[in-house]
This record gives structure tokens, C-alpha cells and sequence, in this order.
């Protein structure tokens, strides 16, 4: 299950409490085109590049290593 | 054979097989006849197994005429999420480009049940590909939308969709699902089951669609917490076979973890805020009930990090490197949904740089939950905070406007943070929604540090000894 499908679009970053205008449905959404008209490819982009933009504002010292072989 | 017996949990199966109250072919035989029939109402049928079942039956039947008892899952039918192979079945993924895709090797965990003496009697359904390209739509499945036992209008969940409506329609007494980030708490939460998610590595994938090396997980849906108890301590297990498994077996001995009047339970009050207006209710008082058995609850809040978006980087990455031949062949276009091809296609262009500086994030995150589980025990939390949606709706409308917003964090993110720090959540059934129509289930979330899946499994027992959600059967009629 992936953030949409999780219900948590809302909690994309936890840094800041999500403002109180983008909890009522945003003019951005009421502005989305009918599905045949949508750039599926685009808007995946952009939401990825949005979450790239959020994790690169976490603060992470040079020592600090990748989970690789990860262990729990 | 009497409607109860399909609501009964594992341990009663078991006991009423082995004093022959029925034989495992009966019981076998009608199981297999209620999955056949009532799967496809709900969309959860993706591979009816029933002459297997039958032939593994009769040999199950004789070990109890030989006294070769194997334990609780003996005689118990079950059935498991598509992604997981059966030599010589189809194993789609949930997906049309490997609709006729058939294995030689059956998955590691299905091998280890079958020496328990348990019978596979169907491949359930599930979203195409475990959701790795975000899915937008409830539809995003070979095998139609997901369709919920206590309202077919809403979604059952996902990924693990068929393994949660059969479990709560009474089709199978328990499933195997997996869990990247929530295709196990979600799809028990809104179907009202009991759902475990096992620590990172303590189950093998081997033989498991992968999505996300670091992330993917093989667990448990089933009537109660000691039924995923049992289970677990089946499929648990070291396997050289498999990159990620910690080497550990489990145990199921929830009577030895520590009196729960020594534990301390962090939960966040802002949790009943966060929620949809109907659940609060339901939550709240599973809050209230988890005070009462004997634990001491401490407000926490969750450590500060964009637990979707890391989990989104993650999960992008590395499921676009696990499917890179399906995209660039570009039969990832036979998805069902547009959206998830898409996604598929832009995750193979997410920067290396970026996939490194998430895994190093989570380095921090395993470091923080840590630091916090030296103050707690155990975390609770919604499972979820929305009601299961409608399926004709797309998950990325707009929200519903907020009655209030709270001014604490909580413990929301707690889903994909658990997921990416590997630690295991149980989704209890909590209570509902409303009280006479419409009524929709809510669950409780118990998260624990690494490897404490008793602990975790000793306060589920305990809440739903002290609570009856789980019993709730929705409306099937067969």
C-alpha cells in the first residue's frame, strides 16, 4: 500500500504541521483535468520530485551510513 | 457443516478435527466451497486450489489415523496473496503482464506451512504489483477492485485485499498477505481482521514477488492475534536463500513476555484528532481499554522525519529496479492503472544520490525509534485514520475538509515509519463506525521494538480478551 492508498497524503512531511489550508480541498485539486486528459507521467515526476525536495531539507552528517544490508 | 465453523479461529479448527468431530476433508471440501462461491463477490478469488486441497486433505486425514500430530495449523486450510509462487500454479502479482506467469519453486513460507500439516486451498487477490507505481484507484488489480465484506461499495484495502475480505467474509480462517508500507495494516484495519506484520528479516521472501528489497515483508491475517501467533512461529525462520533474513526463528510464548503491568505504552491524544470524525469514538475507547490492562500509558510523539516521502523514494527506487525489464519492454502499459505504469516509468528516474540520502534517513529513524523504545514499550496508534473509501472514488481526490486540526504531530506517519525502521505492528479490530447503518470497522495499531512480536502478540491477546471487535462477522450470506 503507497501513501495515496494509505489515507496519508496529508502527512507527506511530518517536519511541519500540515497548515490548515491544505487540509480543505485545495484549488489545485478542483482544478485537475478529467482522467483522459491527465499527464499521468508528468504528475508522477513532480510527485516524486516533491518528496526528493522534502528529504533533501533532513539534516544528515557525512558519517551517517546507508541502512544497506539492512537489519531491523 | 454449521456457519461458525468458518468464523472459528485456528486452535478450535485444529481441536475439533483432531476428537473427528469432522474429517480435513470435510472441513477442506467446504472451505473450498465457500472461496469458490463467495470469493468472486468480492473480488478475492485469484486461484482456486481445491483438488490439491482435497488430495492434501486425505493425507492430512491419515497422519491423524497414524497419531502423527503436527500441531495447531494441522487440518486448518488457509490461503495466501498471489505473490507468492506454488510450483506449477499461475502466480500473476495481481498483475496482467504476468497473467500466465507459472514458477518451479513453491515460496519458502508455503513450503514451511506445508510441513505443519496446513492446506493451501486458493491464491488470493491483490493491487497489481503490491501498489510499487502508487496506485490512484481501488480498480489497480488483475482481479477488479477490492470489495469490502462489511460494504461492497467500499475497498477492502490493499495490497493485501484478498487475504483481508476472505478472512472477514469467512472464507479462509487465515491468510498470508506482505507489507511494504501497510498492505497488511491496512487492508485488516478496514475489513475489521486481525493483521501482523512481522519484523524486517524474520520471515524469507523467498519465492515472494519483490518490490522493495529493503522493505517487503511476508505476514500474517487471521481471526485474532493468537492465531497470527501461531502462524508466525510456523513461517518464521532463517533462509540463507534470502539477502534480508536476520537468522532468527520465533517462538510463539506470549505468556513469557513481561507482565503488562510493567509495560509502558506511548500513545498521542492528537491520535483521536487525527481521525476521521466516526472512528474517534472507536478509538478513544480502545485507548481507554488498552489503560485497562494494567499497562501504563505515556503520551508520546512520533520523531520528526517525511516518513511518506522516504518511504516513497525507497519503494520507487527499488521497485523500479526490480521491474525495470517490465517497464522499459513497456508491457508495464497492460496495468490496469495508468497511474501506477507512470509511476513506474518516473521512478526509474529517481537520482541515486536521493535513494542513498533516504537509506541513510532511515539509518536515523532506526536510531530514533530505538532511543524511543528506551522510554516505552510499545507504541499504539490508529491504524488507520480514514474510513475505507468508497471503490468508485480515486484515492487522490480532494480531502474532506477538517473539523479540527491538532496541534501535536501524534503518531501519524507511524505506518510507513514502521516499515522503514523494520519493526512489527499487529492492526486489531477496535470497534466501528456508527452504530446501526453503514457501520465500517476501525483498527488499533500495537507497534513494537525489533523482534518483540510476543510482546506485541501479549497485549493484542489481552485487548481482545477484554473486547469482542474481533468476533463481529459482517453481513455474508451464502
Amino acid at each position: 500500500m503507497t501513501r495515496r492508498a494509505l489515507g496519508e497524503a496529508a502527512v507527506a512531511g511530518a517536519a511541519a504541521l500540515v497548515p490548515a489550508a491544505l487540509l480543505a480541498p485545495s484549488a489545485t485539486l478542483a482544478q485537475t483535468p478529467p482522467d483522459g486528459q491527465r499527464d499521468w507521467l508528468a504528475e508522477a515526476r513532480q510527485s516524486r520530485a516533491a518528496a526528493q525536495q522534502a528529504i533533501a531539507k533532513v539534516p544528515v552528517a557525512p558519517d551517517v551510513e546507508p541502512a544497506f544490508r539492512f537489519r531491523a | 457443516m454449521n456457519d461458525d465453523v468458518f468464523f472459528a479461529g485456528i486452535t478450535e479448527l485444529n481441536q475439533r478435527w483432531r476428537t473427528r468431530e469432522f474429517s480435513a476433508v470435510e472441513l477442506t471440501r467446504a472451505f473450498c466451497e465457500r472461496l469458490e462461491k463467495l470469493g468472486p463477490r468480492y473480488n478475492a478469488l485469484a486461484l482456486p486450489m481445491t483438488a490439491i486441497a482435497l488430495r492434501r486433505a486425505k493425507d492430512i486425514d491419515k497422519e491423524l489415523k497414524d497419531g502423527r500430530l503436527r500441531g495447531p495449523l494441522q487440518a486448518v486450510p488457509y490461503g495466501a496473496k498471489d505473490l507468492l509462487a506454488y510450483a506449477g500454479q499461475p502466480t500473476t502479482w495481481g498483475a496482467k503482464p504476468y497473467a500466465g506467469q507459472v514458477f518451479e519453486e513453491t515460496a519458502a513460507v508455503l513450503q514451511k506451512l506445508d510441513k505443519t500439516g496446513a492446506n493451501l486451498i486458493g491464491k488470493l487477490s491483490m493491487v497489481e504489483l503490491a501498489g510499487g507505481g502508487d496506485y490512484r484507484i481501488a480498480g489497480a488489480s488483475l482481479f477488479g477492485p477490492g470489495l469490502n465484506p462489511w460494504d461492497r461499495t467500499k475497498w477492502s484495502g490493499g495490497s493485501s485485499s484478498g487475504p483481508g475480505s476472505a478472512v472477514a467474509a469467512g472464507l479462509v480462517p487465515y491468510a498470508l498477505g506482505s507489507e511494504t508500507s501497510g498492505s497488511i495494516l491496512g487492508p485488516a484495519a478496514l475489513c475489521g481482521v486481525t493483521g501482523l506484520r512481522p519484523t524486517y528479516g524474520l520471515v524469507s521472501r523467498r519465492g515472494a514477488m519483490t518490490l522493495a528489497w529493503t522493505m517487503d515483508k511476508i505476514g500474517v491475517l487471521a481471526r485474532s492475534a493468537d492465531d497470527c501467533g501461531n502462524v508466525l512461529q510456523a513461517i518464521a525462520g532463517g533462509d540463507d536463500r534470502d539477502e534480508g533474513s536476520a537468522g532468527k526463528s520465533f517462538y510463539y510464548f506470549p505468556q513469557y513476555a513481561r507482565p503488562l503491568n510493567q509495560l509502558k505504552i506511548g500513545f498521542a491524544p492528537a491520535d483521536i484528532d487525527w481521525a476521521e470524525p466516526p472512528m474517534r469514538p472507536a478509538l478513544a475507547a480502545a485507548i481507554q481499554a488498552i489503560g485497562e490492562t494494567g499497562v501504563k500509558l505515556t503520551e508520546v510523539e512520533i520523531p520528526d522525519f517525511p516518513y511518506g516521502d522516504l518511504a516513497d523514494i525507497v519503494i520507487g527506487a527499488e521497485g523500479g529496479a526490480a521491474f525495470e525489464e517490465l517497464i522499459a519492454s513497456g508491457r508495464v502499459d497492460q496495468l490496469a492503472d495508468p497511474s501506477q505504469a507512470a509511476g513506474l516509468r518516473a521512478n526509474l528516474g529517481i537520482p541515486a544520490k536521493d535513494y542513498l540520502r533516504a537509506m541513510r534517513i532511515r539509518t536515523l529513524i532506526k536510531a530514533k525509534f530505538r532511543e524511543m523504545f528506551s522510554d516505552v514499550d510499545l507504541l499504539v496508534a490508529p491504524a488507520r485514520y480514514g474510513q475505507a473509501p468508497p471503490v468508485a472514488e480515486p484515492f487522490d481526490g480532494p480531502d474532506p475538509p477538517r473539523d479540527k486540526t491538532p496541534t501535536s504531530r501524534g503518531l501519524r506517519g507511524l505506518t510507513p515509519a514502521g516499515n522503514l525502521a523494520g519493526l512489527p505492528a499487529i492492526s486489531v479490530p477496535c470497534g466501528m463506525t456508527g452504530t446501526t447503518s453503514g457501520r465500517m470497522p476501525v483498527g488499533l495499531q500495537i507497534l513494537g521494538p525489533a523482534f518483540s512480536e510476543n510482546m506485541v502478540l501479549a497485549l493484542a491477546n489481552e485487548f481482545q480478551k477484554r473486547t469482542d471487535w474481533h468476533k463481529q462477522r459482517p453481513p455474508v450470506s451464502s
